[in-house]
Protein backbone atom coordinates (compact mmCIF):
# COMPACT_ATOMS: atom_id res chain seq x y z
CA UNK A 1 0.00 0.00 0.00
CA UNK A 2 1.55 3.18 -0.98
CA UNK A 3 0.86 5.64 1.15
CA UNK A 4 1.27 8.89 0.64
CA UNK A 5 5.12 10.56 1.05
CA UNK A 6 6.33 9.88 4.05
CA UNK A 7 7.91 13.09 6.56
CA UNK A 8 10.53 13.28 8.46
CA UNK A 9 8.23 14.00 11.46
CA UNK A 10 6.89 10.71 10.69
CA UNK A 11 9.60 8.70 12.06
CA UNK A 12 9.40 7.11 15.45
CA UNK A 13 10.72 9.00 18.45
CA UNK A 14 13.56 6.87 18.93
CA UNK A 15 14.68 7.48 15.04
CA UNK A 16 14.29 10.85 15.45
CA UNK A 17 16.10 10.96 18.46
CA UNK A 18 19.23 9.40 16.73
CA UNK A 19 18.86 11.64 13.91
CA UNK A 20 19.32 15.02 16.46
CA UNK A 21 22.51 13.49 18.27
CA UNK A 22 24.48 13.49 15.52
CA UNK A 23 24.34 16.81 15.20
CA UNK A 24 26.31 19.53 16.98
CA UNK A 25 24.81 20.59 20.58
CA UNK A 26 26.41 24.12 19.87
CA UNK A 27 25.17 24.93 16.45
CA UNK A 28 22.13 22.61 14.01
CA UNK A 29 20.54 21.19 17.16
CA UNK A 30 19.67 24.25 18.48
CA UNK A 31 18.12 25.35 14.91
CA UNK A 32 16.37 22.50 15.15
CA UNK A 33 14.23 22.84 18.09
CA UNK A 34 12.80 25.79 16.77
CA UNK A 35 11.49 24.43 13.61
CA UNK A 36 8.73 23.15 15.22
CA UNK A 37 7.28 21.74 18.39
CA UNK A 38 7.68 17.73 17.86
CA UNK A 39 11.40 18.57 16.90
CA UNK A 40 11.88 20.84 20.06
CA UNK A 41 10.65 17.98 22.24
CA UNK A 42 12.92 15.95 20.70
CA UNK A 43 15.44 18.53 20.80
CA UNK A 44 14.86 18.42 24.95
CA UNK A 45 15.18 15.07 24.95
CA UNK A 46 18.53 14.31 23.11
CA UNK A 47 20.07 17.34 25.61
CA UNK A 48 18.44 15.82 28.43
CA UNK A 49 20.21 12.78 27.35
CA UNK A 50 23.22 14.22 27.16
CA UNK A 51 22.98 15.83 30.47
CA UNK A 52 23.07 12.62 31.78
CA UNK A 53 25.89 10.62 29.89
CA UNK A 54 28.46 13.06 29.71
CA UNK A 55 28.99 13.11 34.19
CA UNK A 56 28.11 9.33 33.54
CA UNK A 57 31.40 9.22 30.82
CA UNK A 58 33.61 11.80 33.40
CA UNK A 59 32.76 9.00 36.12
CA UNK A 60 33.73 5.66 33.19
CA UNK A 61 36.61 8.35 32.44
CA UNK A 62 35.70 7.47 28.83
CA UNK A 63 35.88 10.20 27.44
CA UNK A 64 37.20 10.92 24.09
CA UNK A 65 39.29 14.52 23.82
CA UNK A 66 39.76 15.87 20.32
CA UNK A 67 41.10 19.12 18.91
CA UNK A 68 38.66 21.37 17.68
CA UNK A 69 39.73 23.88 14.74
CA UNK A 70 37.69 27.62 14.90
CA UNK A 71 35.04 27.52 12.41
CA UNK A 72 37.29 27.54 8.78
CA UNK A 73 34.56 30.49 7.40
CA UNK A 74 36.10 32.80 10.45
CA UNK A 75 40.07 31.16 10.99
CA UNK A 76 40.84 32.82 7.16
CA UNK A 77 41.53 36.16 8.45
CA UNK A 78 43.07 35.83 11.54
CA UNK A 79 45.18 38.50 12.34
CA UNK A 80 48.60 37.41 13.82
CA UNK A 81 48.03 37.06 17.58
CA UNK A 82 44.35 36.19 17.62
CA UNK A 83 45.86 32.12 18.63
CA UNK A 84 46.65 31.55 22.03
CA UNK A 85 49.79 30.45 22.61
CA UNK A 86 51.27 26.75 23.78
CA UNK A 87 51.23 26.41 27.32
CA UNK A 88 50.20 24.41 30.25
CA UNK A 89 49.39 24.08 33.82
CA UNK A 90 46.48 27.43 32.76
CA UNK A 91 43.84 27.89 34.90
CA UNK A 92 40.23 27.58 32.68
CA UNK A 93 36.69 28.28 34.12
CA UNK A 94 33.61 28.19 32.40
CA UNK A 95 31.11 31.01 31.71
CA UNK A 96 27.98 29.94 30.66
CA UNK A 97 26.29 33.75 30.37
CA UNK A 98 28.47 34.00 27.30
CA UNK A 99 28.95 30.72 26.59
CA UNK A 100 32.90 30.90 26.97
CA UNK A 101 35.74 29.34 28.34
CA UNK A 102 38.17 31.67 30.07
CA UNK A 103 41.71 30.74 30.24
CA UNK A 104 44.61 32.68 32.17
CA UNK A 105 48.15 32.32 32.12
CA UNK A 106 50.15 28.88 32.01
CA UNK A 107 53.78 28.64 31.12
CA UNK A 108 55.92 27.29 28.32
CA UNK A 109 57.96 24.11 28.63
CA UNK A 110 60.67 26.36 29.34
CA UNK A 111 59.00 27.91 32.13
CA UNK A 112 58.09 31.02 31.28
CA UNK A 113 55.04 32.04 32.80
CA UNK A 114 52.30 34.14 31.58
CA UNK A 115 49.34 36.62 32.91
CA UNK A 116 47.38 36.95 29.94
CA UNK A 117 43.75 36.32 29.73
CA UNK A 118 41.80 34.72 26.62
CA UNK A 119 38.42 34.13 26.16
CA UNK A 120 37.22 30.88 23.69
CA UNK A 121 33.91 31.79 22.70
CA UNK A 122 32.43 28.53 21.79
CA UNK A 123 30.03 29.40 19.71
CA UNK A 124 32.05 30.51 16.86
CA UNK A 125 35.05 28.42 18.00
CA UNK A 126 37.19 31.85 18.19
CA UNK A 127 39.93 33.03 20.29
CA UNK A 128 39.42 36.58 22.04
CA UNK A 129 42.08 38.08 24.01
CA UNK A 130 39.94 41.06 25.89
CA UNK A 131 42.28 44.05 26.70
CA UNK A 132 41.54 44.51 30.46
CA UNK A 133 42.40 47.43 32.55
CA UNK A 134 43.17 47.47 36.18
CA UNK A 135 45.76 45.61 38.74
CA UNK A 136 46.94 42.70 36.27
CA UNK A 137 48.06 39.27 38.26
CA UNK A 138 51.51 37.76 38.11
CA UNK A 139 52.85 35.89 35.28
CA UNK A 140 51.55 32.38 37.07
CA UNK A 141 50.92 29.09 36.36
CA UNK A 142 49.22 26.40 38.73
CA UNK A 143 46.68 28.91 39.94
CA UNK A 144 42.96 28.09 40.93
CA UNK A 145 40.08 30.33 38.24
CA UNK A 146 36.29 30.15 39.65
CA UNK A 147 33.17 31.98 38.56
CA UNK A 148 31.22 33.67 40.85
CA UNK A 149 28.33 36.52 39.54
CA UNK A 150 29.83 37.75 36.61
CA UNK A 151 33.54 37.71 38.81
CA UNK A 152 36.30 35.58 37.92
CA UNK A 153 38.29 35.25 40.88
CA UNK A 154 42.44 33.94 40.69
CA UNK A 155 43.10 32.90 43.62
CA UNK A 156 47.30 31.09 44.11
CA UNK A 157 49.48 29.87 41.71
CA UNK A 158 53.49 29.19 40.56
CA UNK A 159 56.08 31.15 38.97
CA UNK A 160 59.79 29.88 37.88
CA UNK A 161 61.76 32.82 38.52
CA UNK A 162 64.28 34.19 35.81
CA UNK A 163 67.36 32.96 35.34
CA UNK A 164 69.20 35.52 37.91
CA UNK A 165 69.34 35.26 40.90
CA UNK A 166 70.69 32.12 40.37
CA UNK A 167 69.97 30.41 43.58
CA UNK A 168 65.86 31.59 43.67
CA UNK A 169 63.75 28.98 44.40
CA UNK A 170 60.42 28.47 42.83
CA UNK A 171 58.06 31.31 43.91
CA UNK A 172 54.13 30.85 45.13
CA UNK A 173 51.39 32.89 45.01
CA UNK A 174 48.46 33.48 48.02
CA UNK A 175 47.60 36.40 45.81
CA UNK A 176 43.72 37.15 45.06
CA UNK A 177 42.16 38.57 41.97
CA UNK A 178 39.76 39.47 40.19
CA UNK A 179 38.09 39.78 37.11
CA UNK A 180 34.91 41.80 36.13
CA UNK A 181 33.89 40.01 33.10
CA UNK A 182 30.98 43.24 32.21
CA UNK A 183 33.90 45.74 32.79
CA UNK A 184 36.70 44.28 31.72
CA UNK A 185 38.99 44.91 35.03
CA UNK A 186 41.33 43.37 37.21
CA UNK A 187 41.37 44.30 40.09
CA UNK A 188 43.68 42.60 43.27
CA UNK A 189 41.21 41.87 46.30
CA UNK A 190 42.99 42.78 49.60
CA UNK A 191 41.73 40.66 52.26
CA UNK A 192 40.10 42.07 55.51
CA UNK A 193 41.06 40.08 58.65
CA UNK A 194 44.62 38.40 59.94
CA UNK A 195 44.02 35.27 58.31
CA UNK A 196 45.73 34.39 55.30
CA UNK A 197 46.64 31.57 53.37
CA UNK A 198 50.19 30.68 52.66
CA UNK A 199 51.43 30.85 49.30
CA UNK A 200 50.15 27.97 47.24
CA UNK A 201 50.11 26.14 44.35
CA UNK A 202 48.44 23.07 42.01
CA UNK A 203 45.54 23.49 44.52
CA UNK A 204 42.01 23.17 43.87
CA UNK A 205 38.94 25.57 44.39
CA UNK A 206 35.59 25.74 44.21
CA UNK A 207 32.60 28.25 44.63
CA UNK A 208 29.72 27.36 47.28
CA UNK A 209 27.02 30.23 47.40
CA UNK A 210 29.03 33.13 47.94
CA UNK A 211 32.59 31.04 49.58
CA UNK A 212 35.29 30.34 47.95
CA UNK A 213 36.70 26.88 49.21
CA UNK A 214 40.14 26.10 48.26
CA UNK A 215 41.59 22.77 49.33
CA UNK A 216 45.26 21.36 49.36
CA UNK A 217 47.83 22.49 47.23
CA UNK A 218 51.84 22.86 47.08
CA UNK A 219 52.96 24.80 49.90
CA UNK A 220 56.40 25.85 50.95
CA UNK A 221 57.50 23.96 54.13
CA UNK A 222 57.72 26.41 57.25
CA UNK A 223 62.14 26.81 58.08
CA UNK A 224 62.85 24.89 55.44
CA UNK A 225 64.14 26.87 52.42
CA UNK A 226 63.19 25.49 49.37
CA UNK A 227 61.35 22.79 49.97
CA UNK A 228 58.14 22.31 49.45
CA UNK A 229 55.04 20.10 50.82
CA UNK A 230 51.23 19.38 49.36
CA UNK A 231 48.74 20.21 51.92
CA UNK A 232 45.12 19.04 52.67
CA UNK A 233 44.43 22.64 54.09
CA UNK A 234 40.86 23.82 53.45
CA UNK A 235 40.84 27.73 53.24
CA UNK A 236 37.30 29.40 52.36
CA UNK A 237 37.16 33.61 51.01
CA UNK A 238 33.83 34.68 52.12
CA UNK A 239 33.46 36.65 48.66
CA UNK A 240 30.75 39.26 50.73
CA UNK A 241 33.11 39.84 54.05
CA UNK A 242 36.24 39.59 52.08
CA UNK A 243 37.51 36.99 55.14
CA UNK A 244 39.55 34.16 55.00
CA UNK A 245 39.52 31.67 57.24
CA UNK A 246 40.87 28.25 57.25
CA UNK A 247 38.63 25.08 58.51
CA UNK A 248 39.66 22.39 60.57
CA UNK A 249 38.86 18.84 61.07
CA UNK A 250 38.60 17.99 57.48
CA UNK A 251 41.72 15.31 57.61
CA UNK A 252 40.04 12.20 57.62
CA UNK A 253 38.09 13.86 54.49
CA UNK A 254 41.46 14.21 52.07
CA UNK A 255 40.72 13.81 48.82
CA UNK A 256 37.58 12.37 48.77
CA UNK A 257 36.22 15.69 49.86
CA UNK A 258 38.19 17.30 46.59
CA UNK A 259 35.94 15.05 44.76
CA UNK A 260 32.92 16.28 46.67
CA UNK A 261 33.45 19.53 45.08
CA UNK A 262 34.45 18.77 41.71
CA UNK A 263 30.82 17.10 41.36
CA UNK A 264 29.49 20.02 42.82
CA UNK A 265 31.22 22.30 40.57
CA UNK A 266 29.93 20.09 37.38
CA UNK B 1 23.87 -21.62 -0.35
CA UNK B 2 20.65 -21.80 1.50
CA UNK B 3 18.17 -19.19 0.59
CA UNK B 4 14.81 -17.59 2.44
CA UNK B 5 11.79 -16.38 0.64
CA UNK B 6 10.90 -12.56 1.94
CA UNK B 7 7.37 -11.48 1.03
CA UNK B 8 6.72 -7.71 1.13
CA UNK B 9 3.82 -6.13 2.16
CA UNK B 10 2.61 -5.81 -0.95
CA UNK B 11 2.35 -9.31 -1.79
CA UNK B 12 6.00 -9.92 -3.73
CA UNK B 13 8.07 -12.56 -2.69
CA UNK B 14 12.06 -12.01 -2.99
CA UNK B 15 14.22 -14.91 -2.80
CA UNK B 16 17.33 -14.47 -0.31
CA UNK B 17 20.79 -15.97 0.38
CA UNK B 18 20.27 -16.27 4.31
CA UNK B 19 23.57 -14.96 5.39
CA UNK B 20 22.61 -11.82 3.36
CA UNK B 21 18.64 -11.65 5.28
CA UNK B 22 20.74 -12.25 8.40
CA UNK B 23 22.39 -8.81 8.62
CA UNK B 24 18.46 -7.82 9.75
CA UNK B 25 18.29 -8.84 13.57
CA UNK B 26 14.89 -9.18 12.94
CA UNK B 27 14.80 -11.85 10.49
CA UNK B 28 18.16 -13.28 12.06
CA UNK B 29 16.03 -13.83 15.69
CA UNK B 30 13.25 -15.27 14.00
CA UNK B 31 14.87 -17.86 11.97
CA UNK B 32 17.17 -18.60 15.14
CA UNK B 33 14.47 -18.99 17.23
CA UNK B 34 12.34 -20.67 14.78
CA UNK B 35 15.35 -22.98 13.60
CA UNK B 36 14.31 -23.28 9.82
CA UNK B 37 15.63 -26.36 8.87
CA UNK B 38 12.70 -27.49 7.19
CA UNK B 39 13.36 -24.51 4.83
CA UNK B 40 11.41 -25.27 2.17
CA UNK B 41 9.45 -22.76 0.98
CA UNK B 42 9.13 -21.33 4.15
CA UNK B 43 8.16 -17.59 3.31
CA UNK B 44 9.10 -14.56 6.08
CA UNK B 45 5.94 -11.96 5.40
CA UNK B 46 7.40 -8.54 6.09
CA UNK B 47 3.80 -6.62 6.56
CA UNK B 48 5.36 -3.15 7.30
CA UNK B 49 7.94 -3.02 4.04
CA UNK B 50 6.64 -2.47 0.50
CA UNK B 51 8.64 -4.18 -2.62
CA UNK B 52 10.22 -0.62 -3.82
CA UNK B 53 11.77 -0.90 -0.43
CA UNK B 54 12.07 -4.01 0.33
CA UNK B 55 14.23 -4.29 -3.17
CA UNK B 56 16.43 -1.43 -2.20
CA UNK B 57 17.46 -2.93 1.48
CA UNK B 58 18.24 -6.44 -0.04
CA UNK B 59 20.37 -4.30 -2.20
CA UNK B 60 22.24 -2.85 0.24
CA UNK B 61 22.76 -6.10 2.23
CA UNK B 62 23.82 -7.61 -0.52
CA UNK B 63 26.53 -5.34 -1.59
CA UNK B 64 27.51 -5.03 2.33
CA UNK B 65 27.31 -8.92 3.09
CA UNK B 66 31.18 -9.57 3.67
CA UNK B 67 31.36 -6.11 6.31
CA UNK B 68 32.44 -6.59 9.51
CA UNK B 69 29.78 -7.11 12.13
CA UNK B 70 28.57 -3.55 13.41
CA UNK B 71 30.72 -2.53 16.49
CA UNK B 72 28.64 -2.47 19.69
CA UNK B 73 26.84 0.90 20.13
CA UNK B 74 29.17 3.05 22.14
CA UNK B 75 27.77 5.87 23.54
CA UNK B 76 31.08 7.70 23.62
CA UNK B 77 32.04 7.10 20.02
CA UNK B 78 32.87 10.07 17.94
CA UNK B 79 29.52 11.20 16.36
CA UNK B 80 30.91 11.62 12.50
CA UNK B 81 28.34 12.24 9.75
CA UNK B 82 30.92 12.55 7.03
CA UNK B 83 32.06 9.02 6.90
CA UNK B 84 29.53 7.84 4.18
CA UNK B 85 31.02 5.62 1.60
CA UNK B 86 30.57 7.09 -1.78
CA UNK B 87 29.11 3.63 -2.74
CA UNK B 88 25.81 4.08 0.05
CA UNK B 89 26.01 7.81 -0.91
CA UNK B 90 25.14 6.98 -4.43
CA UNK B 91 22.67 4.61 -3.21
CA UNK B 92 21.27 7.55 -1.56
CA UNK B 93 20.62 9.52 -4.05
CA UNK B 94 17.05 8.90 -3.58
CA UNK B 95 13.81 11.52 -2.65
CA UNK B 96 12.97 11.96 0.60
CA UNK B 97 9.95 9.62 0.99
CA UNK B 98 12.28 7.00 0.04
CA UNK B 99 14.79 8.27 2.38
CA UNK B 100 12.39 8.11 4.91
CA UNK B 101 10.85 4.92 3.89
CA UNK B 102 14.32 3.43 4.20
CA UNK B 103 14.98 4.65 7.78
CA UNK B 104 11.80 2.65 9.05
CA UNK B 105 12.39 -0.52 7.60
CA UNK B 106 15.74 -0.48 8.58
CA UNK B 107 14.60 0.73 12.13
CA UNK B 108 12.06 -2.64 12.02
CA UNK B 109 14.74 -5.12 10.48
CA UNK B 110 17.12 -3.64 12.72
CA UNK B 111 19.90 -3.63 10.21
CA UNK B 112 22.24 -1.34 12.19
CA UNK B 113 24.73 -0.42 9.21
CA UNK B 114 21.63 0.91 6.93
CA UNK B 115 19.94 2.87 9.42
CA UNK B 116 23.39 4.35 10.69
CA UNK B 117 24.22 5.73 7.05
CA UNK B 118 20.42 6.67 6.34
CA UNK B 119 20.15 9.03 9.17
CA UNK B 120 23.28 10.32 8.64
CA UNK B 121 22.48 11.03 5.50
CA UNK B 122 19.04 13.37 7.11
CA UNK B 123 21.36 14.78 9.90
CA UNK B 124 23.37 16.22 7.05
CA UNK B 125 20.45 17.66 5.42
CA UNK B 126 19.91 19.84 8.45
CA UNK B 127 23.21 21.24 9.06
CA UNK B 128 24.18 24.09 8.48
CA UNK B 129 20.70 25.47 7.73
CA UNK B 130 18.36 27.93 9.76
CA UNK B 131 14.78 27.02 11.48
CA UNK B 132 13.75 28.32 8.34
CA UNK B 133 15.29 26.29 6.10
CA UNK B 134 14.80 23.31 7.65
CA UNK B 135 11.13 23.77 7.67
CA UNK B 136 11.55 24.77 3.98
CA UNK B 137 14.11 21.58 3.86
CA UNK B 138 11.43 18.97 4.91
CA UNK B 139 8.39 20.59 4.71
CA UNK B 140 7.62 20.89 7.69
CA UNK B 141 4.88 23.25 9.64
CA UNK B 142 5.71 25.90 12.30
CA UNK B 143 3.77 25.30 15.14
CA UNK B 144 4.38 27.17 17.34
CA UNK B 145 2.32 30.51 18.76
CA UNK B 146 4.20 33.72 18.34
CA UNK B 147 4.88 33.59 22.08
CA UNK B 148 5.94 30.14 22.10
CA UNK B 149 8.57 30.90 19.45
CA UNK B 150 9.55 33.74 21.11
CA UNK B 151 9.92 31.76 24.34
CA UNK B 152 11.97 29.33 22.00
CA UNK B 153 14.01 32.15 20.51
CA UNK B 154 15.03 33.55 24.10
CA UNK B 155 16.26 30.22 25.52
CA UNK B 156 18.65 30.06 22.50
CA UNK B 157 19.55 33.04 22.16
CA UNK B 158 23.11 32.54 22.60
CA UNK B 159 23.52 30.47 19.36
CA UNK B 160 22.11 33.05 17.27
CA UNK B 161 24.38 35.19 14.90
CA UNK B 162 25.37 38.59 16.73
Amino acid sequence: MAGPTLNLLDLPNEVLDYILSLLHPSSSLFECGQTCGRLALAVERVLAHMAVELPKSVKDQSLIWRSERTLETRSTHIPQGCEISKRYSHSACYDDNSYSMYVFGGCTSTSTTFNDLWKLDLKTRTWQRPLSTGTYPSPKACSTMVLSQGQLYLFGGWTHPSLYPLHQSWRLFNELHCYDIEQNRWSHLTPVGVAKPPSMAGHSATVHEDIIVVFGGLQKQRNHIGQFCSSNDVWCFNITSKFWDQKHGFMALGIRLEDKFFWDSL
Amino acid sequence: MPTIKLQSSDGEVFPVDVEIAKQSVTIKTMLDDLGMEDEEEEIVPLPNVNAAILKKVIQWATYHKDDPPAPEDDENKEKRTDDITSWDADFLKVDQGTLFELILASNYLDIKGLLDVTCKTVANMIKGKTPEEIRKTFNIKNDFTPSEEEQVRKENEWCEEK
